[in-house]
């Protein structure tokens, strides 16, 4: 069940009512009730895994709590570990695993022995296992207390608005307002509502309409020149963005909706003026859940190695975070250079201080998040390709030449840089705070209603419906 | 040690660190707060920190620490 389709928004709207005429002491039953729902009708056998972990957590959650040695707290963090990293690892990098040692014997006993032929990724999975893990090194840590309702906290892992897409939630945001309801709101139904239009505007006019011209350069890669992988470069980074945060503002939105506010999971992340400081504006729910159980506590260790402790942290986390998205040497070498670039950012802090107090802020700023921009887009010609060879190709024919500009449909251009403009005018002016220009936040019920009725219109008009493809499912 | 005069300390720290007069600190004050303070140089000022009181943090004192009264409540209670 996509987050953009009519079966959704049914589903939404049933399990709204069902949830507001219920009394509250009822309400955390809807709620995981409907989630279950919803994840079977994505599919039931992944219903029995993820019952698995939170059946298995709550009870290691107590017990490490319960534990009187530092010892058993450390078994029992262990348990969890190799529950929730074996379930991900089984499932998400098994098969890339056998593949890869493969590589380096003769024969193929590990491939035919060990290979899974019919493994599916459940979706969501690596959201809740992180989530989960989160929780329980929380507990281990003492910075909070197990959860003893067990109902609550299967619909902490469960909720179903954040289930395939996250943001992957924190204990101490989540956990708090399970159970703690109140009557149907104005406000949360007009900032939900609003949330859900501007993620369906994202993702099916933005992302899916770039996607048509990038798929179409990417399926084809011999045929195309250094002018169309240059446009589909930089157009990838919108499509990315608008695809991931579209679907994570549909999340929040419907979560809203019930009264629960979800993390913020992107913040104006294009306009970022530094690598280190995109990391913290793009996918912040993964980038501050590695800075806190990966980065940090590898870099306190470490701390007696200097700035190479540093290096070393940052490398391993940002290896982390490119292995998140999937079991392919792409992602690795994707996460490497993120890293290699947080590195060179933090080598020249001080150089980079003094030089913006010689230039204009407005050039220095413009310069800073042009380049950026650039980086990341031309880092993500690793992502998008399914080889690396690939992605070597596309940058070596980039470099050589030129050649005329691959233009499929006109109109699909056109429907691009309306939405590509709007998204980013939004997103500019959040960032500078003329609120009272943007659209989406302008104030006044009649200019709202006015503006949320052409983004619809606008949406009918240019969207693109047919089921399109999710790139963040995939994690 | 007054919590006062370590804050004090530990603000000193913070304005030779980032090089950075303007710098004032308070218990509740955070990486939020501070501009120049972000988790690449987090361990920066933990170690120039445990450096000048000849103190050591473990892991997870570090961990736990959300603002300056935290880490400033920690230098007092390692220094007795």
């Amino acid at each position: 069940m996509i987050s953009t389709s009519i079966v959704y928004f049914i589903f939404l709207v049933c399990t709204l009512i069902v949830f507001y005429l219920s009394p509250v002491k009822y309400r955390n039953y809807v709620l995981i009730i409907a989630s279950l729902v919803f994840y079977t009708y994505v599919k039931f056998s992944y219903v029995i895994i993820i019952l698995t972990v939170i059946s298995t957590n709550y009870v290691i959650g107590i017990k490490i709590e319960d534990s009187d040695t530092k010892k058993l707290k450390t078994r029992y963090l262990y348990l969890s570990l190799l529950i929730n990293l074996g379930i991900l690892i089984y499932f998400k990098y098994w098969n890339s695993i056998i593949n890869n040692i493969s590589l380096f014997s003769a024969d193929s006993f590990l491939k035919n022995n060990f290979l899974l032929r019919e493994i599916i990724l459940p979706l969501g999975l690596s959201y809740y296992i992180f989530q989960t893990i989160g929780y329980i090194l929380d507990i281990y840590r003492g910075s909070r207390k197990s959860e003893k309702n067990f109902s609550k906290f299967s619909l902490f892992i469960l909720f179903f608005p954040k289930l395939l897409v996250g943001p992957i939630e924190r204990a101490k945001n989540l956990l708090p307002q399970l159970g703690k309801y109140h009557l149907l709101n104005k406000e949360d139904l007009i900032a939900g509502g609003k949330l859900i239009i501007w993620g369906l505007f994202k993702k099916l006019v933005v992302a899916d309409r770039i996607s048509l011209y990038v798929d179409a350069v990417y399926s084809n890669l011999p045929s195309h020149n250094a002018s169309t992988f240059c446009l589909a470069t930089l157009l990838y980074p919108i499509q990315v963005y608008a695809d991931f945060s579209g679907y994570t503002d549909i999340a929040i939105g419907s979560a809203r909706l019930f009264g629960i506010n979800l993390m913020e999971n992107f913040k104006q992340p294009l306009f970022a003026k530094n690598v280190s400081d995109f990391w913290r504006r793009w996918h912040i729910s993964l980038s501050s859940w590695v800075s806190d159980y990966i980065y940090t506590p590898i870099v306190i260790k470490r701390r007696d190695w200097g700035s190479f402790g540093v290096v070393y942290a940052l490398l391993i986390s940002f290896i982390i975070i490119g292995v998140w998205h999937g079991a392919s040497w792409n992602y690795v070498i994707f996460g490497i250079i993120q890293a290699a670039a947080l590195i060179y950012d933090l080598e020249t802090k001080n150089f980079r201080k003094k030089l913006s107090k010689r230039i204009p802020g407005y050039i220095y700023n413009t310069f800073s998040i042009l380049l950026t921009f650039l980086f990341f887009a031309f880092s993500l010609v690793v992502f998008r390709t399914t080889n690396l060879s690939g992605a070597v190709n596309i940058i070596h024919v980039m470099l050589s030449g030129s050649g005329k500009l691959f233009i499929d449909h006109p109109s699909t251009m056109l429907f691009i840089i309306i939405g590509s403009v709007i998204l980013l005018t939004s997103d500019f002016i959040k960032e500078y705070g003329k609120t009272r220009y943007n659209v989406i936040h302008v104030r006044g019920w009649i200019f709202q209603a006015l503006a949320y009725s052409l983004l619809i219109l606008y949406i009918i008009v240019a969207g693109v419906f047919d089921g399109g493809q999710f790139i963040y499912f995939a994690f | 040690m007054e919590l006062n005069a370590i804050i004090k300390q530990v603000n000193k720290i913070f304005i030779e660190l980032f090089e950075d007069e303007s710098i004032v600190l308070s218990e509740k004050s955070d990486t939020s707060e501070v501009e120049a303070w972000d988790s690449l140089n987090h361990i920066q000022v933990i170690t120039a920190v445990e450096k000048y009181f000849k103190i050591r943090f473990e892991l997870n004192e570090l961990l736990n620490f959300q603002n300056i009264g935290d880490l400033c409540r920690g230098v007092q209670a390692k220094l007795g």
